[in-house]
């Protein structure tokens, strides 16, 4: 028995809100019990009851027979600039939830090895900012994150299994937290300064180690200082603390701070954020948590004169598309006949020719030749 | 024959000496995706649609068709759309024919369902037509045997 059939059958008839016998009646079986013995892999489904599950159901083949798509599961959180549309978020969705099942896919036809824990943080909406930003001080050492913790925690996040991907969304979309059974995953957009995308990891990890507890906005706007209401205030101000703690630690943050007093508040605050490969900005509301800025200074800051971004945009590097470990995995499975190469082509939305320019990118032999 | 055939026979031009010595058959889906692209990207083929219906068999395939191949092989979900719908189509056929595939995917699938002695490489496909096109690796009869091997002794999937 195909058993993603069943499970999506299965996953399909309950978001539906129908119960078995009532599938079954609108399917024209007999009884509850074949559909039951379909659902539990006990009897086989013909082609023409497939065909009016999914008239039925208002789906397509695709949805109960693509494990390179996830169907019926999945939850995102994404981090817009300026609230991108619902259409254009749900076409990314698409997009970006074909990505992370196709890695979650070829790892289990690889043999890759996953976690059957979930990471998480002991930490709830009634958590003070002080715990979350415990928590990210401890994670510092646990992690040995060193002076320069964004250098080191895309590294820590992928040991914890969770799939890193540096991708080209429309413009209003910075990023994404993705929780998705047997493949958790952030999305970050490459092209945003080096400082942004750091910021918007350590954020998007809160979200993915705090989900269960504290499920994030489908939808959340990139701010430091978060204007939304009520929970989702909370959430997304404690995301923020723990996000500043893990890039800038306050043992590291205090020598560094300190080496420039004297200088001019903005070329202070700058040449500091380019040593933490934060935005100026991150590093001004940090200060300003933590008591470090007097109050004249504070009133001194231009805003507009916060201009690195990490490091000055011409020496940043940009990422490479997907990620080194996404590719990688995607050159065997092209190697090994896993998937077609015109199938691979379509999941990443490249063409033939692009697709292979990503392999040289991450300085793999494109495995094909058509 | 699917997409990727269909581009190296109009990029090498043996196409019309293809369709006249055989009786060529794709799928509507194989057509779509053969006359789609970006004529401005390097290395763009063009496939002029007159040249390639002119004696070319398109089949319709129909849900009952794909959803049956899914049944049979679940594994169909390795395939694009073209190359899952000319499977789907030739999964339902009985009468005699030979498939040609250039992908490893494409090979592993079919060779999954059976059609082992049905695998033909365009290079071998193209000998008695008397055309010689300077085909790509994955179009040779090397390529293909080095596959079918690699299948034989587990190395794919």
């Amino acid at each position: 028995m195909n058993e993603l059939i069943q499970q999506r059958l299965k996953a399909a008839r309950e978001e539906a809100g129908l119960t078995q016998a009532e599938l079954s009646a609108k399917l024209g079986f007999k009884d509850r019990q074949t559909l039951a013995a379909i659902e539990a892999g006990q009897r086989k489904i013909s082609a023409e009851e497939l065909l009016r599950a999914i008239k039925v159901l208002a789906l397509d083949l695709d949805y109960f027979t693509d494990s390179f798509r996830l169907a019926g599961e999945g939850r995102f959180s994404w981090r817009t600039q300026d609230g991108a549309p619902d259409k254009l978020l749900k076409e990314f969705e698409d997009k970006a939830g074909r990505w992370i099942a196709t890695w979650r896919r070829l790892g289990e036809l690889q043999g890759a090895k996953m976690s059957a824990l979930q990471p998480s943080l002991a930490l709830s909406e009634r958590s003070s900012f002080e715990q979350a930003q415990a928590a990210a001080e401890k994670l510092v050492e646990e992690w040995k994150l060193g002076d320069v913790p964004a250098d080191s925690l895309e590294n820590a996040i992928r040991k914890l299994g969770t799939l890193v991907l540096y991708v080209d969304p429309p413009q209003s979309i910075s990023g994404a937290a993705c929780q998705v059974p047997g493949a958790n995953a952030i999305l970050i957009n490459r092209k945003e300064a080096e400082g942004r995308r750091h910021f918007d990891l350590a954020h998007e990890l809160f979200h993915l180690l705090t989900w269960e507890q504290m499920p994030p906005e489908h939808a959340e706007r990139v701010e430091l200082q978060y204007q939304g209401k009520g929970k989702q205030k909370r959430i997304e101000q404690l995301a923020n603390n723990f996000a500043a703690v893990l890039l800038m630690p306050e043992r590291v943050l205090q020598k560094q701070w300190q080496t420039r007093e004297g200088q001019e508040i903005h070329k202070r605050l700058n040449a500091t954020a380019s040593d933490f490969l934060v935005t100026a900005t991150a590093l001004k509301w940090r200060l300003t948590n933590l008591g470090w800025l007097a109050k004249d200074d504070f009133a001194k800051i231009n805003d507009a004169k916060l201009t690195f971004n990490g490091r000055p945009r011409d020496q940043q590097p940009q990422p490479g598309l997907f990620s080194v470990e996404f590719v990688k995995r995607l050159h065997v499975g092209l190697a090994k006949g896993q998937l077609s190469v015109r199938r691979a082509a379509e999941i990443l939305d490249l063409t033939i020719e692009s697709m292979a320019d990503l392999f040289r990118e991450h300085k793999l032999a494109a495995p094909f030749d058509l | 024959m699917d997409t990727n055939i269909i581009i190296e026979a109009f990029r090498t031009r043996c196409w019309k000496a293809l369709t006249s010595y055989y009786r060529v058959e794709t799928v509507e889906k194989c057509c779509e995706e053969a006359l789609t692209g970006d004529r401005l990207r390097p290395g763009y083929v063009e496939v002029e649609a007159k040249v390639l219906k002119e004696k070319l068999t398109i089949h319709r395939v129909e849900s009952m068709e794909q959803a049956a191949l899914a049944l049979t092989c679940p594994d169909v979900d390795a395939l694009d759309a073209g190359e899952r719908h000319l499977f789907a189509h030739a999964h339902g056929r009985s009468d005699a024919w030979i498939a040609t595939c250039a992908d490893r995917a494409a090979v592993r699938i079919a060779l999954t369902l059976g059609w082992k002695e049905r695998l033909c490489s365009l290079e071998v496909l193209s000998k008695p037509t008397g055309a010689k096109p300077m085909l790509k690796r994955h179009f040779t009869e090397d390529w293909l045997s080095q596959v079918r091997t690699d299948f034989m002794l587990g190395k794919l999937g």
